[in-house]
This record gives structure tokens, sequence and C-alpha cells, in this order.
């Protein structure tokens, strides 16, 4: 049993002496490492009909167990705040490379556009971003299922500009030119097919019984149009007035996401910095203090070899230098594994008092945003029983009798609204 | 049933003469009495006679809102009830006042205008219109929602603004009290800005004697490299800081320790920065002023003229910040205060 285990301990000791000396830089299996990227900007204006709208979710934080966060230098208030700040930040970017039509964004799963990003927030601590994004479009066409993986140095922080370069720039723009080369592969019809479905499905939400069968599913399970509504279609009409007020509802919740995303990008700015240097130092002040203590080990460890094979008076003055140098070397070792201890004290009260500082404020986004959306969602299903009202008027047909076969097997109510 | 009825008969002839039934047993005989519940048996009679004319009027349109025709109806109803009461009171009255002559029959009076009928109504409306015009205010109503939620968030964004900018003036002024509390101490603080000659020279004044004037500054040569030794004496990124008197924390190699605005990044990755070659003390100009040592005495003699002053561009953070502030006030003494502020953190007075 001994003689295996040796190797195995040496094995263990080769991989924490690689992952010291790797630090963070090794990038998981999965992850798509992240390059010095510029954005790719249109170089012409886009058509109006090949413009794609796009939502960007409010990103999600995968779930961290303490010690992991600890490890990181972060907490849940922090990332709870970068959930909110990275979709913001790339609606900056994708703005800025101008191959989108409007890009907002939006609560999770809460709105029909043409594209939809949303995204996982997997670690974040300022040296490091890692980042699953997700892109499907309104036909349920997958653009992107990536995952990224980003490193920065401190000098990424010198060369920041609020709202618009941060310091994991790379990573946004390395999202930004893959949806944009995605989109290039598309032919125009399909795109113009995903607008399309788009707005019939955004119809459907708010007049199921007007517009039912204009999609369908293709073999592939993607969603396409069956046929289009006529041009003066009324009932399209205010499904398209609708449709502009939520729109502008959207906006009002991004200039609200926009006051935190704003609000918090100093200080952000600053923890990650600093994190950053801690994390370095941490890790700088532990590699050094298991060098030392191994190479004060072997020392002592020699030097008792040494007494072992030889008494010679020679060998017995070596064997006692080195082994008080060998204990001084494990001494430092011990000193130096303090110095890492203060690194990650101040890598703790960073966290906690970022994330303090920012708990108030996401606290009251997420109050606002219950707030609007609950008047919205009140709002659209006043629309949905108007539409359907309206509906039975302009056909003559009673919208439960032609939907469910009879008005008995219609539901008590409206389905519930977002 | 009956009872009720008549009470309430009883009482609406007391309503209609003036309350004075209520306090007689019986119908007054007062002639003057009689006039008035007549005048309003007439009045009762020609409003009756209008509504009942326009009901007709409203009951031959093509597509009349029922729920117009039913209200119109009830509003026909009621008045007729109450020239009904009126009546019984006009008869009771003249039973026991038979000396005063009755008046004309209705029929005698004379007509109303013939009115060209045009009730302050809605346009008849089908259940559609009904809806759509439902459907254009519940749009207009959320529209008015969004712009007043939108005026909300702007709102808030300035506060935020004006919270910052309060909260960066407080703090720059903490930090100019700081810089006073050293200089008293004998400790000399660069206030010039970081960006003229920041990335050698923030690092150069890291060992330079207390007091000393700093030295000529030389132009940047915007490369955004670390100063040479050459040009920074008394210091260079990643040396610590010599005896004495710096202020400014050292880095342990460019790119690695705490950046301040200006200071060198990772070398060569640095695309702001200016002239890493500058003065040692980090002034350009080379000005006496700041080198100048200890804190400056406050005789009251009040801020400096505008016009000496160095341009802003010499201003770091601090000064930048404690020099807006003075610029927006609006309270004469505080400005005065915030000017005194910024001349002695500059070392100016």
């Amino acid at each position: 049993m001994s003689v295996l285990r040796r190797p195995r301990n040496h094995g263990l000791t080769a991989l924490i002496v690689v992952s010291l000396a790797a630090g963070c830089s090794s990038v998981p299996p999965g992850y798509q490492l992240v390059r010095p990227t510029s954005l790719d900007q249109a170089v012409q204006e886009v058509p109006e009909d090949q413009l794609l709208d796009v939502g960007v979710e409010i990103s999600e934080a995968r779930a961290l167990s303490e010690k992991q966060l600890e490890k990181l230098g972060t907490n849940t208030d922090i990332r709870k705040s970068e959930c909110r700040y990275i979709p913001y930040h790339l609606k900056t970017t994708l703005q800025q490379s101008s191959h989108w039509g409007a890009v907002q964004v939006v609560p999770p799963e809460g709105e029909v556009v043409d594209l939809t990003i949303s995204s996982e927030l997997v670690k974040s601590n300022g040296e490091m971003l890692q980042l699953e994004v997700n892109a499907v479009d309104a036909a349920g066409r997958v653009w992107l299922s990536r995952k990224y993986h980003a490193q920065v140095k401190q000098g990424h922080y010198t060369d920041t500009s609020q709202g618009e370069r941060e310091a994991f720039q790379d990573l946004y723009n390395t999202v930004a030119n893959d949806l944009a080369a995605f989109k290039h592969t598309l032919p125009p019809a399909t795109i113009a097919d995903i607008r399309t479905v788009s707005k019939l499905q955004f119809a459907q939400e708010f007049a199921p019984e007007a517009f039912d069968d204009y999609l369908s599913e293709d073999e592939q399970g993607l969603v396409v149009v069956q046929h289009f509504p006529a041009q003066d279609d009324p009932q399209m009409e205010r499904i398209e007035l609708i449709r502009e007020r939520d729109n502008m509802f959207v906006e009002t919740l991004n200039q609200y996401y926009e006051g935190l995303y704003l609000n918090m990008w100093e200080a952000y700015e600053n923890w990650r910095q600093f994190n950053l240097v801690e994390q370095v130092a941490l890790r700088e002040a532990k590699k050094e203090a298991f060098f030392r203590t191994v190479t004060g080990i072997l020392m002592v460890a020699a030097a008792v070899a040494l007494q072992v094979g030889d008494l010679s008076p020679s060998v017995g003055v070596a064997s006692g230098v080195l082994l008080a140098a060998g204990g001084q070397v494990i001494i430092s070792g011990v000193n130096i594994s303090q110095q890492a201890d203060i690194h990650a004290e101040a890598i703790r009260e960073l966290s906690e008092s970022f994330g303090a500082e920012m708990r108030p404020t996401v606290l009251e986004l997420e109050g606002k945003q219950y707030e609007l959306t609950g008047t919205a969602a009140e709002q659209y299903r006043e629309w949905k029983s108007l539409m359907r009202r309206i509906y039975y008027e302009e056909t003559g047909f009673d919208p439960d009798v032609t939907r469910f076969g009879s008005a008995d097997h219609a539901p008590a109510e409206l389905p519930a609204v977002r | 049933m009956g009872r009720t009825r008549a009470v309430l008969v009883s009482l609406t002839v007391a309503a209609f003469t003036g309350g004075g039934l209520l306090a007689a047993p019986g119908p007054s005989a007062d002639p003057a009495v009689l006039m008035k519940a007549r005048e309003n048996l007439r009045i009762s009679q020609l409003t009756l006679h209008r509504i009942e004319r326009e009901l007709e009027v409203l009951r031959r349109r093509p597509q009349i809102d029922p729920s117009v025709l039913a209200d119109y109806s009830i509003y026909l109803l009621r008045v007729r009830s109450l020239t009904e009461a009126h009546g019984k009171v006009v008869e009771a009255m003249e039973a026991v006042n038979p000396q005063v002559p009755p008046v004309a029959p209705a029929a005698s009076w004379p007509q109303v205008e013939p009115f060209p009928f045009d009730p302050a109504i809605p346009e008849p409306i089908d259940e559609l219109s009904r809806l759509q015009r439902e459907f254009v205010a519940s749009l207009e109503a959320f529209d008015t929602f969004l712009l007043e939620e939108q005026y909300k968030a702007q709102r808030a964004m300035e506060d935020l603004a004006d919270a910052s900018s309060q909260e960066m003036t407080d703090l720059a002024r903490e930090a100019a009290a700081a810089v006073e509390r050293l200089r008293a101490k004998g400790i000399e603080v660069e206030t010039g800005s970081p960006s003229d000659g920041a990335n050698g020279g923030s690092q150069g004044a890291a060992g330079e004697t207390p007091g000393s004037p700093g030295a000529p500054g030389a132009p940047g040569d915007a490369t955004g490299e670390p100063g040479s030794p050459e040009q920074q004496p008394n210091g260079r990124p990643g040396e610590p800081a010599a005896e004495g008197a710096s202020t400014r924390p050292a880095q342990d190699e460019p790119g690695e320790g705490p950046t301040h605005s200006g200071n060198a990044g990772d070398a060569g990755d640095t695309t702001t920065g200016s002239g890493g070659g500058a003065s040692g003390s980090g002034d350009p100009s080379g000005s006496p002023a700041s080198g100048v040592s200890g804190p400056a005495p406050d005789d009251g003699s009040g801020p400096t003229p505008p016009e000496t002053r160095p341009p802003a561009d010499d201003d770091d953070i601090v000064a930048r910040q404690l020099r807006e502030a003075a610029e927006k006030e609006t309270d004469p003494e505080l400005k005065k205060k915030l000017w005194q502020e910024y001349d002695r953190y500059k070392g100016l007075s």
C-alpha cells in the first residue's frame, strides 16, 4: 500500500506546484480563452429590414459554495450586482458594433425579441471572468452557446472608459463578434423571417385567437411563418401600438438598469482592481511560502542524511550549517505564509465592503423592477382582454368557442401574463 | 307600504313648498305660498315636456346607445314624479284657497322654443367603437405612466450625480485636509497633475527631500514608458520609496501594484500615459511652489486671485474636484472657503 501511495503523493505535489505556478491562467475544459480582440463594427449602415432587435437578459449567477466564493474573493451581493452590470455592458458593446437594431437589457424570459441573449456568470474576481453565453433567435435557432474565459492584468484597468470600455472588454468584444459573425452567415430572407416571427409571436401573446395559426414549426423544430397578416389588418395595427408601448416600457426599465450600471462602475472597477492585486500577491506569497518550506525541509533532510552517512568533523560542520540554513528557510516560509493570510484578509474585507455598498442599490433596483413589471403586467392583461373582445366584435366569433370548441371548455381566466 | 308612501308624499310636498308645510298641520292658506307652488309646478311641467321631446328625438336615432336611452328614461320618470308631487301640493293648497284664481291650463302655456336638440352626449357608438376608444384611452394612460417613470428615472440619475458630486467634493476636502496635516509634519506632497510626467515623476517624488523645490520638468514623450533612471534620479517604478517622504505607495513592478491615475500600467500597454520621463517632482513647470513644505498659513487674506492661479491642467484629482466645487458653488462664503482649500492644497497660499 505504501508503495502505491508514494507516486500519488508525488503526483499531488506536482499538481500543487503546477497549479501554484500557473495561478489562475489555466483555462477550464470547454471554455474558450479570450484573446485580445477588437470590436467588429459594421462598415456600412445595415438596412432597416436587416436590423434585429436584441434583448440581453439579466444574467444568472451560477451557484457557488461559500468556499468557492471565498477563494474567488467575492460574495453573493457582488455577484448580484455583476448580474446586472454584465448584460448592460454587453448591451453597450453591441450598440457600439452597429450591427443591431434596438439593444435592451430585459428581465429573464420576459420579452419577445428577435434575438435573445442569456448568460450565466460562472466566476469573476477582477483577474478572471468566466461567462457562459447563449443566444437564440425568435425562430428558436441557436446562434451561440459558448463558455468564455478571460484573464486580465492590472494594465487592463488603466485604459477603461465609463460606459464604453472596461477591463474585460476583449470578452465582450468576442461575444459581440461571434454574434455578428453568425448573423453574416444568415441570408437576408432568414433575417427578415426572424423579424416577422417575433412580430407574430408578440401578436399571438396578445391576441392568440387572431394569430394562432400564423406560425408553425418545421421539421427541425424552428418556428416558421405560415402566412403573413394583411397590410391593413386592424388587429395587427393595434398589436403594433401595444408593441411600441412594450418597447417604451423596456426603455424605461433600462434607464434604471443604466443607473445601477453607471453608479457601480467606479466602485466595481476599484474592487476588481484591488482584488486582482491582492489575488496576485496572495498567490505569489503562497507559492513563495510553499517553495521555501519545501526547500527548507529538503535542506534539513539533506543535513540529516549527511550526518547519518558520514560522521567526519567537516561533514558534521557542513551538516550543521545546512540544518541551520534549512531551519531559517522554513521559518521564512512560515513568515511569508503569514503575509499570505494578510492578503486573504484584505480580499475578504474588500469584498465585504463592496458587497455591502452595492446591496441597497441592487435591492432598490429589484424593487423598482418588480413595481414596473407588475404595473405593466396588469396593463398587458387588460390589453389582452380588450383584444379578445375586439376580436369578438369584429369577427362575430366567440373566441372561447372558436378556440376551445365550446365556451364550456374555455379557461376561467386568461393565461398568466409575463 | 301605504303609510310609508304617505310620509314620502308629505316630505316631498314639504320640500317643494320651502319647508313651510312641515311646521303647519295642513296646506298653507297663504296666497303667496300657493303662487310659489304653482310656479314650481309650471317649471316642473315645462321640464317634463322638454325631456319627453328630447327622449323622442333620441329614440328616432338609428344607432342609439341603449344605455343612453335607459338613462334618459330614468331622468324622465324622476321628473315626472316630481311634477306629480308638485301637482298634488298645488291641488291641496287650492282646496283651502278657493278665492285665489287658478292659473291657465298647461295647454295654453307658451310653448318652449322648438328646440334644435343637440344633447351634449357622445355620438351613438357601437360596441366595437367603444372598445376601440377604451383601447386608445388605455394606451394614452400607459404612455402617461411611462413618461412619469422615465422622468423619475431621469431625476434619480440626476440625484445620483448630485450626491456623487457632493460625496466626491467631501472626499476631496478630506484629502486636502490630510495633505495639510502631512505638510504640517514636514512631509511634502505632490499635488500636480499625474498626467504631467506622472509615470516617472510621481515615483521620483517619492525620494525627494521634503521642502525641496521641484526639478525642472522635461516634456513627456507620450510613450507611456516608465521614466528612465537618468530622468528620475530619486526613484523609479518598482523601487520602494527612499526614506522619509513618500506619500504615494511604490509599485512592486509596473502593472502589478495598485495603480493611480497616470501611473504606469503594464509596460508598453499603456496608451494614455504621457511622458514617462518628466520631472522628478511631477511638476512640469518646475515651479518652486510645488516644493513648498509645510502648511500654508491661513492669514485670512483670501484665496489667490483667479488670474494668478495656474491652469487646471496641472490639477490632480483632489485639486480638480475642489476647483470644480468652488466654481459651481453659489454661496459666496463657501465658495471662498473652497478656493482657499484649493489654494492651500496646491501650495498657492
